[in-house]
Formats: structure tokens, sequence, C-alpha cells
């Protein structure tokens, strides 16, 4: 029986976390940072599944981590434009963009 | 280093917590950033120094700016929870058993799986002097399994037109007007560091090919200068894309899909590139793409449809 890999715990718990905050939280912008936290979390065990290829760190799941978190960004990105839109409606003033 | 590593670990467990559950919206904005490079500190560990550079970059860099402008447009009373409280007490308790069985099953399937033998990695590992550049993840992203990084570059400005179609019923979101902007920090901000920025994020496209770095993350280092510009109003969000940059934005899929056809007579597949020219193609398109990214990763920013040199 080996020590576990603490980086394989830490993804574990990034996931667990990632899927929590998505449950328990209702603010949006709250529920977009739990899934970003989750994406970490599947990049982390890409990262770690990369590493067991003899020979070096498989270059696939690597691309495929970097493909992910361009595409993570993205998406939030259209996430958070929704999310601006959403909570200024019925505000019925345009006090948003200044403190 | 088993110290550090757990050390490590132990932090960014212990920042996605607060996270997720701290009080105050700001604070869960903050620490998310910071978890980020926390992140792109334990990538550098586990073998994957580009990775590392892309979450630091756009992981924490330009995703945190995106978070907290947004959490700065948002008017006072929707920063708190009062409109959107969590879930109830029994909703919380079982979410939480459920994301520690989840978490457990996680950490046990980590632990158990075993290396396959035949990971198509060692196939990419192996042909890799075909490829054209030396660095292997920017061989699999530009030349292996191109098609996927092309297809990325679409998902990427879909979403900018999506960002841009929910946004533009409201008041553009111009340069920061507060009393910030006349601080004497933000020449210096503007005239030093943004060459310096430029000169790195073109460093990072041109390493890709041999070492860490690569499109994506020169690009986001490029869009970072944008942005800076903009935080220092020496760019402002404009209404209308001028056609120059209607052409930036589209330049990295277009050179990718036109590489890919008029090849496609020579060697009769689409994406398949002619021994000899490999390296230069893949140059260009790096540069592309990254041209393309840094736009649209500053338009994504602005949430304008342009941007411009504010007149004086």
């Amino acid at each position: 029986m080996t020590l576990p890999d603490p980086f394989a715990l830490a993804a574990a718990a990034l996931l667990a976390l990632g899927f929590y905050g998505f449950v328990v939280q209702r603010h949006p912008l709250r529920r977009l940072l739990a899934i970003n936290v989750f994406g970490n979390g599947v990049f982390m065990t890409l990262i770690l599944v990369a590493r067991w290829m003899p020979g070096g760190p498989d270059p696939i799941p690597h691309a495929m981590v970097l493909t992910g978190i361009v595409i993570a960004v993205s998406a939030t990105a259209m996430g958070l434009a929704l999310v601006r839109r959403d909570l200024r409606q019925g505000d019925g003033k345009d006090g948003g963009d200044r403190d | 280093m088993i110290l550090f590593d757990g050390v490590l670990a132990l932090l960014i467990v212990v920042l996605a917590w607060r996270c997720v559950t701290a009080g105050d919206l700001y604070l869960g904005i903050v620490v998310f950033i910071v978890m980020g490079l926390m992140l792109a500190l334990s990538w550098a560990r586990l073998d994957a120094p580009d990775l590392a550079l892309a979450e630091a970059a756009i992981g924490a860099g330009l995703l945190g700016v995106l978070l907290l402008s947004t959490w700065r447009a948002l008017p006072g009373h929707r920063r708190q929870d009062r409109d959107h409280p969590p879930a109830r007490k029994a909703v919380r308790w079982l979410a939480g058993v459920a994301s520690v069985a989840f978490g457990l099953v996680m950490a046990a399937l980590l632990h158990a799986l075993q290396p396959d033998e035949d990971a198509a990695g060692a196939l990419a590992l192996g042909r890799l002097t075909e490829a054209g550049v030396e660095q292997p993840v920017t061989a699999v992203l530009l030349n292996f399994r191109s098609y996927d990084t092309l297809l990325e570059m679409g998902v990427l400005l879909m979403a900018l037109i999506g960002a841009l179609l929910a946004r533009t019923p409201l008041a553009p979101y111009g340069a920061a007007t507060d009393d910030g902007t006349d601080s004497p920090l933000i020449p210096v901000l503007a005239t030093t560091f943004t060459p310096l920025l430029l000169l790195v994020g073109a460093f990072l496209v041109w390493a890709g090919a041999y070492g860490p770095g690569g499109a994506f993350q020169g690009g986001a280092v490029l869009g970072g200068a944008g942005v800076v510009l903009v935080l220092c109003n020496r760019l402002q969000g404009a209404p209308e894309a001028g056609i120059l940059l209607r052409l930036l934005l589209v330049l990295g899929v277009k050179v990718f899909i036109l590489a890919g056809l008029l090849m496609l007579p020579l060697e009769g597949a689409f994406m398949a590139y002619p021994p000899g020219l490999t390296y230069p193609i893949m140059i260009a398109i790096e540069f592309c793409l990254a041209t393309s990214i840094a736009v649209s990763l500053l338009l994504l920013f602005t949430g304008t449809h342009g941007v411009r040199v504010p007149e004086r």
C-alpha cells in the first residue's frame, strides 16, 4: 500500500468542493466560481493521468487541459455576460458601472 | 519535496473551500485567483510547465479580471447573497455528504487506476520529428490534433459573439472612469509595463516551438497588455468594431483553415502539411492564433464590439 499522491487527494477535493458549491450556493457568480473549481479538479486529474505514461508526461492530456482552460474561460465569460444582464434587469436604472 | 507538495496540495484544498463558502463574494473571487496561482505552481511541480503558464495567465489572470469587473458592474445590493441565499440547511447537509462521498470515490479511483501502456501520447512522442516543432504539447495542439484546436478557436469566437449579444442592450462598458485613473502610477504602468508585456507575450508564442509557451499563453499575455491599457484609459471600448479588428478576430480561424485547405491538393488530406514546410506553417499559425486570442480576450473584458484610442 503506497501513500496517496497529495495532488491526487487535492484533485478529488477540488471536484467535491466544486460540486458542493454548485449545489449549495444560489448566487450566479458563486455558481460560476464553483463550476470553475470543479473544472480545475478535472484539469488536475488529467495532469496526474499524463504523468503515468512511461517516458515523460503524455502530451495529449496536456493539450486537452490547455484546450479546456481556454474553453472554460470562454464559457465563464459568456456566463458572466449573462449574469450582468440578468442581475441588472428589473433595477430600472443603469447605475452598475460605477460604485 | 514531499513536504512542499503536501503543503501546496493542502493550501489548494483550503483555498477551494474558502472560495466556495466565503461569506463575502468579493473575498470568494480573490481567493479563487489565489487558488489559480497555487494551481499553476502545483502544475509546474507535476511536469506541466505549459499548463502552469496557461493557468497563471488565463485561469487566474484574465478570468480573475473578468470576475472582478463583473462584480464591480453589479449594483451594490446584488453583490451580496440577500437575493440569492444559500440553500436550506437540510440541502446543505445532503450536498455535503454527497460531495464527501464523491470526493472519496474519486480519490480512491485516482489512487487505484493503473497506467495504460498504449497511451496515444507514446505515439505522439514517437513521431515528434514529423511535427515540425520540438515541443510535444504544441505539436499535439497544432499538428496531430489540430482539428481540436481549430474548433476551440471557433468556441472562443462564439463565446465572444454570445457575450456581446447578451450585453449589447445595456450601456456599453467603457474604461474605468473613477478617480483611480489619475494616479501617478498609471503613466508608469502604461508606458513601462505594456511594452514589456507585449515582448513577453510575443516571446511566449515564439518559445512554444521548442519550450514551455505557445499561442494560448502568449495570446493571453498580449490580451493582458490590452487590459492594462484599458484600465489605464489608453484604450477604451467602442460600440463599433472596425474592419481591422474584425479581421484580427477571425485571423486565427481563417489562417488555420486556409493552411489546411491549401495543402489539400499537395498532401491529400485536410490539415496535412508537407514535411519541408511544417515549421514555417506552424509558426505562422501560432502567431495568427495568438493575435486572435489576444483580441478576443480583450473584447471579452471590455464587453464592447471594438476598442479605440480615447480622444484627448
